[in-house]
């Protein structure tokens, strides 16, 4: 089924790109009902997973921009059988410092191992300007871990 | 570190993905020969990349497929493609139109004359363009139901190729028809509606697999 195959990438895309559960859950059902009421606009795209991605991430976008201007609060429980649930919470905190562009593009590369020419359509950017924000990404979360491990 | 030139994180990330040329990586991997500083600052973001590939997929902690059951069904009680399916098959509806665009190419309908020459190009200009459309579209909804492979009946699977079959034929007689007469618009038109039939028996099919 469709929503098999897809419902846990979306739902941990959704989830890392707000940090919290409850949204993510909205954006997963929001995303497939959106989906089915538009099937019949469904035009040309490169497949129908990048689509309902696309839908995901514009509107996980919308959540955000309506929430207030706090950062988002992480709440994301370390799932069973998580190797180094530690480490798992050091990443979720650091991507929730990333820049929403550098973030989007890490969590879709780095965590659901899109390539950067299906991540340009889901994001709206050029498959170059994905590769560019991914490195970029890459060394802000090296900042970010760096100085949380000198904090601590 | 010795006054050593070092590179930066984004360039070393780029090298990591293999994603600069090959004499800028050339370049980096001779320096990280002789470069402890920048081999560390690889080995980080390996690590952070790997760590990150291990978060993995998640799922909810509530079932959210009832919710979204209900929705689909509450939209396609309004246009049930079962009872459109098998009261009025979309393959008579296609039939009747192939008549008709024949009957219209091979006598002529009196009224494509009375369209201004530039007009009936640029017309002619949509038409093409929309049935470019119409085949991506049949083509992205055709391999998201092959990705899918939904598990219908045998019964059902023949009735669906059997129609699929039955509008491919009609789609290809339009085009026989327009080989008369390429640039009658309304035979073209004849053609799209073919082809929006075929889009909409293949939405359903895909909201029916969802």
């Amino acid at each position: 089924m469709l929503y098999q195959r897809h419902c846990g990438k979306i739902y941990g895309l959704a989830l890392r790109l707000s940090g919290s559960q409850a949204d993510a859950e909205d954006v997963v059902q929001d995303t497939f009902m959106r989906a089915f009421r538009h099937l019949g606009k469904f035009r040309k795209d490169s497949s129908f997973g990048t689509w309902l991605y696309r839908i995901a991430v514009n509107r996980t976008r919308d959540l955000i921009k309506r929430r207030k201007p706090a950062s988002p609060e992480l709440e994301i429980a370390t799932q069973p059988g998580q190797a180094d649930a530690l480490m798992g919470r050091r990443l979720e905190k650091a991507l929730g410092k990333l820049p929403a562009g550098y973030r989007e593009v890490l969590v879709l590369h780095d965590v659901l191992g899109m390539r950067h020419a299906e991540i340009g359509p889901v994001l709206g950017i050029k498959a170059g300007t994905s590769k560019s924000q991914l490195h970029k990404a890459r060394a802000n979360m090296r900042q970010i871990l760096t100085s949380a491990q000198g904090a601590s | 570190m010795s006054g050593q030139k070092h590179f930066s994180d984004e360039v070393l990330s780029a090298y990591i993905d293999r994603d600069l040329d090959r004499e800028r990586s050339a370049e980096i991997s001779a320096h990280l020969g002789s470069c402890a500083a920048c081999r560390a600052v690889v080995a980080e973001i390996e690590a952070i990349r790997n760590d990150l590939s291990d978060l993995g997929q998640d799922q909810p902690q509530r079932d959210l497929w009832p919710a979204i059951r209900q929705e689909v069904a509450r939209v396609h009680e309004t246009v049930s493609w079962w009872r459109r399916f098998w009261m009025a098959p979309v393959a008579a509806a296609v039939g009747a139109a192939v008549a008709l665009l024949i009957v219209l190419v091979f006598t002529g309908p009196p009224r494509q004359g009375s369209v201004k020459p530039a007009g009936r190009l640029s017309a002619l200009a949509s038409v093409q363009k929309a049935e470019l459309e119409y085949r991506g579209a049949i083509a992205s909804l055709q391999q998201a139901l092959r990705a899918d492979k939904p598990a219908w009946g045998p019964r059902t699977q023949k009735v669906i190729a059997e129609s699929l079959a039955e509008i491919d034929k009609s789609i290809k007689r339009c085009h026989e028809a327009l080989k008369a007469e390429p640039e009658n618009i309304q035979a073209h038109e004849m053609v799209l509606a073919a082809y929006q039939q075929k889009v909409d028996l293949l939405t359903e099919l895909v909201a029916e697999s969802m």
